[in-house]
């Protein structure tokens, strides 16, 4: 569905639930945006959830037929700048003397949204190896024993998992 | 890129999943909540509406039948009276037109 489509359902029917997939689909874009501004990731998550329920509260002033992504991006800049200007105005001590510890770099965002796109489009059972494997740091038997996979077929799934993953990144394609 | 790099950025990745889904359901938890509000906010402006306003001019005109009904002899009081009662009609017949679920 456009999201154009999209948006009527919710201005004509009144569909809130529609909204959820326009989340669904900005929501990492949003975030990163406002995350390459503010580079605190709990401030940009706070950025993320108001631009997206101030977008809902203007949807009407979308004049927009492609894609809601650039307008939600500059709504996002607007508060991120606003919120920073604000905090800025808080403190007493520069904002870029508490920055986080993991620097962050145009470059690495955009590998990482390449890496959740890519992760998206395994099948759920190929995500929750991931999940429990690279996330949760357990061991292949583990894996096993949760995913009622044996051993040698975990180590197998997670060996294409990955090579299918490496060639997402390099942009071939599978 | 590296196994090692490659292994960093899939935590990452599937952390910044979980944080994605977080947010896309407080989103939409407090949007709910918004349009509950809304809502409700609607149906008590209906209720108000379809009854507060006939019993204030059921009130307002009461008033002024008895005011008239007891001077009436007095020609400039009457008319302005009825003045105000046309005044009234007039706002309440704009409200009506006006009205509008949607704008709460």
């Amino acid at each position: 569905m456009e999201d154009r489509e999209i948006v009527n359902e919710i201005l004509g029917r009144g569909r809130t639930r529609c909204y959820e997939e326009i989340v669904r689909r900005y929501s990492g874009i949003v975030f990163s945006k406002a995350l390459g501004i503010c580079r605190g990731s709990d401030m940009a998550k706070e950025i993320t959830q108001q631009t997206f329920i101030k977008a809902y509260t203007r949807l009407s002033d979308w004049r927009g037929n492609g894609s809601l992504a650039p307008w939600l991006t500059v709504i996002a800049m607007h508060l991120a700048v606003s919120a920073l200007e604000k905090e800025r105005r808080r403190r007493t001590s520069p904002i870029d003397q508490e920055l986080p510890d993991t620097p962050y770099s145009d470059d690495h965002e955009q590998q990482l949204v390449q890496m959740e796109q890519a992760i998206s489009t395994l099948p759920e059972a190929d995500r929750q190896i991931i999940r429990l494997h690279y996330y949760e740091r357990c061991s292949t038997e583990e894996v096993a024993r949760r995913t009622g996979l044996t051993q040698a077929n975990v180590l197998v799934k997670l060996h294409r998992i990955r090579e299918r993953i490496k060639k997402q990144m390099k942009g071939e394609a599978i | 890129m590296t196994d090692e790099e490659l292994d960093k950025m899939m935590y990452e990745a599937v952390e910044r999943i979980d944080m994605l889904d977080d947010i896309n359901r407080s989103v939409m938890q407090e949007l709910k909540g918004k349009v509950r509000r809304k809502r409700s906010r609607a149906l008590w402006r209906m209720v108000l509406f379809a009854f507060g306003m006939p019993l204030g001019v059921a009130i307002y005109g009461y008033v002024a039948y008895r005011l008239i009904s007891i001077y009436p002899s007095e020609p400039y009081f009457v008319g302005s009276i009825m003045l105000s009662v046309l005044a009234s009609l007039y706002f309440i017949v704009r409200g009506v037109n006006n009205f509008s679920l949607s704008d709460v």
